[in-house]
């Protein structure tokens, strides 16, 4: 390296730092003027109108949803209101019904422009000013509460509520020492070595085990519980069953529809019914009555009964075989032809024998008379 | 030349004489601007110092900037926590850097570092005639020594303090990181959001102020030093106390001009 080169060295570095600090103060200069170089923001200025701004100063935060898109340029006085100048991200969008609130952000103080970007669906117009809302003075709002407590409480009454607390203070000394000494239900609770708390807390497993069997589709009250279960479904067919069941019943449909309805037509037939069946029953019960005696085992009238269809099943016999004048009657056909005949003949004589019976009965009287 | 030699009995009148001295030094020195940029050997001169008090402090203001910001974020932090404001010391630091902390550490770095050196060597010249020998080649001290000298400190000193004030905002973000669980971006983040325009000119211009003082006081004290090798030493000292005296007095002043409550 050369002495001019030397020479030159002190002068490179001086320039090269006086030269990389400078750049930094330009960029920190844009950055903190509003311009975000990495992000691409760009702030525009709006106004907004307030009657009263409180504690908002300018460099404050501009908020939107609790996120800061900017901050207050200035705050001028005009006759009866305050113009708030303030720079906010040009991509924050405002809708035509945007308006601003001067928010606390702290209890200890400071505020910020809080803006409600609006519903409606026209932009906010260039140049428009935002409507503003007064903001709540805690302070103010403190001091009259505190005006109103003044005002309402007498001060006797305010010794007797400090006497009444201390007494309330001395009460919670004692029940906490008797928790922490173990006393009562509450020390019991606490006290790790008290049964009570051993079965509270086999109890709430109990309670966690059949809550997983809630849990559970394969149980019965696990697959009650679940969306798809078919018993949930069978259960939803069998209530509306059940429902139509009950609206015929209110409607008076059905037996015992009528049976609910206010009509008592059709519970006095069935008491009469019911009446009768006693009646039927008690003959049947009746030792004495035929059925009675049936029912009772009555060896004579069941042997009668046993020898009669005894009888009947020979004769009826006898007629299936054709023997006797029935069963010919019944089997040959031509003998029944004849029969039918022969009875037809008879009632043709019988018929005659009524149309001259008159004339027969006038002549006879009449040559009887003679 | 009356600005370098005017012998005066009595403290409080030395004092008063020495205030008056210095800012007419001072007056001289602004005023000679012209010859930095017409002269070749005060633009040399001023290259030079320029190097000196940018460069040749640059080691120590890098140190003291970064732990500086490092305890402050720290101090602030353990502060902040108790009331859950973390995210505030971001905010607390970006302030404090630029409205004061950045300039005055510049100031103090300054006048130990290079306006000891500068009370020194011209206090060195003067014990040895070396000035009054510049005089009687008709060569103005004031424009030789004292215009590169104190024009070189008064542009440096605000790049310096914007130097200083970065560097204490990464040692900050460093201990937010691992001491405070704040990200470093959100760190950075919040100490642009709370940086404002006026902060940081006002401090910048403060900086240029503690820059002129420094160089000011330092430069008069050392053409006032008397007394052989000892006397170098005494001025050496007081220019060191004067200058931080006046850095503190005059940071007041200045904050309250710009800053009202």
């Amino acid at each position: 390296m050369s002495a001019k080169s030397q020479s030159r060295l002190p002068d490179l570095l001086t320039g090269l730092f006086v030269l990389a600090v400078v750049a930094l103060l330009a960029f920190f200069t844009i950055v903190i003027s509003g311009v975000d170089i990495l992000r691409g923001r760009h702030d525009v200025l709006r106004e907004a109108r307030f009657e009263s701004v409180g504690t908002l100063r300018a460099q404050d935060p501009v908020t939107v949803r609790g996120m800061k898109v900017g901050t207050v340029q200035s705050l001028c006085l005009a006759q009866d209101h305050v113009i708030v100048t303030f720079s906010i991200d040009a991509n924050v969008p405002l809708r035509a019904d945007a308006h601003a609130v001067v928010a606390s952000t702290s209890v200890l103080g400071g505020s910020a422009l809080a803006l409600d970007q609006g519903a409606s669906p026209e932009p906010l117009p260039e140049g428009a000013v935002l409507p503003g809302r007064a903001p709540n003075d805690v302070m103010d709002e403190l001091g009259q509460l505190l005006s109103d407590l003044r005002q309402s409480f007498d001060p006797a009454d305010v010794r007797t509520l400090i006497v009444n607390l201390r007494g309330a203070s001395a009460n919670l000394a004692d029940i906490t020492g008797r928790i922490r000494s173990g006393e009562g239900l509450l020390g019991q609770l606490l006290n790790d070595d008290a049964p009570l708390a051993t079965d509270l807390e086999a109890t709430v497993a109990n309670l966690r085990q059949a809550s997983a069997s809630l849990n559970d589709p394969d149980t019965t009250l696990g697959a009650l519980l679940a969306k798809d279960s078919t018993l949930v479904t069978d259960l939803q067919t069998t209530a509306a069953n059940l429902r139509d069941v009950s609206q015929r019943l209110t409607d008076g449909q059905g037996l015992l529809g009528k049976l609910l309805a206010e009509d008592d037509k059709t519970y006095e037939d069935l008491q009469a019914t019911l009446a009768n069946l006693n009646a039927a029953t008690a003959a049947l019960n009746n030792p004495n009555a035929p059925l009675g005696k049936l029912i009772g085992g009555d060896s004579t009238l069941i042997a009668d009964l046993e020898a009669t269809a005894a009888n009947l099943r020979a004769i009826t016999q006898k007629t299936n075989d054709g023997q006797g004048t029935l069963g010919k009657l019944v089997n040959d056909q031509a003998l029944a032809d004849e029969a039918e005949a022969a009875i037809k003949d008879v009632r043709q004589i019988i018929d005659n024998m009524r149309d001259t019976a008159p004339i027969t009965s006038f002549t006879s009287l009449f040559f009887g008379g003679l | 030349m009356t600005v370098l030699h005017e012998p005066v009995d009595g403290a409080v009148r030395a004092f008063f004489a020495a205030i008056g001295r210095t800012a007419r030094l001072v007056g001289a020195a602004l005023a000679g601007f012209p010859a930095v940029l017409t002269r070749r050997d005060c633009r040399h001169t001023f290259a030079r110092q320029l190097f000196i008090v940018g460069i040749g402090t640059l080691a120590v203001a890098t140190v003291v900037a970064l732990f500086t910001g490092m305890i402050l974020s720290l101090q602030l932090g353990i502060a902040f926590r108790q009331l859950s404001l973390e995210g505030m010391v971001s905010t607390t630091m970006s302030y404090a850097m630029l409205r004061e902390m950045g300039p005055f550490m510049t100031g103090i770095i300054l006048a130990a570092c290079v306006g000891s050196a500068m009370a020194a060597q011209l206090g060195t010249m003067t014990v040895n005639d070396e000035i009054a020998a510049l005089e009687m080649m008709s060569v103005d001290p004031v424009r030789f020594l004292v215009v590169p000298r104190l024009w070189a400190m008064t542009l440096m000193a605000p790049i310096l303090s914007f130097y200083t004030c970065i560097l204490a905002f990464l040692g900050g973000a460093l201990v937010g990181y691992t001491q405070l669980n704040i990200p470093f971006l959100q760190f950075i983040q919040g100490v642009l959001d709370a940086a404002e325009m006026k902060d940081l000119y006002v401090g910048l211009l403060k900086a240029a102020v503690f820059g002129i003082l420094v160089s000011g006081i330092s430069c008069s004290v050392g053409f006032a030093t008397t007394q052989g090798a000892a006397g170098v030493g005494a001025s050496t000292r007081r220019a060191v106390i004067y200058s931080f005296l006046a850095i503190l007095i005059g940071g007041y002043f200045i904050t309250r001009c710009f800053y009202v409550l």
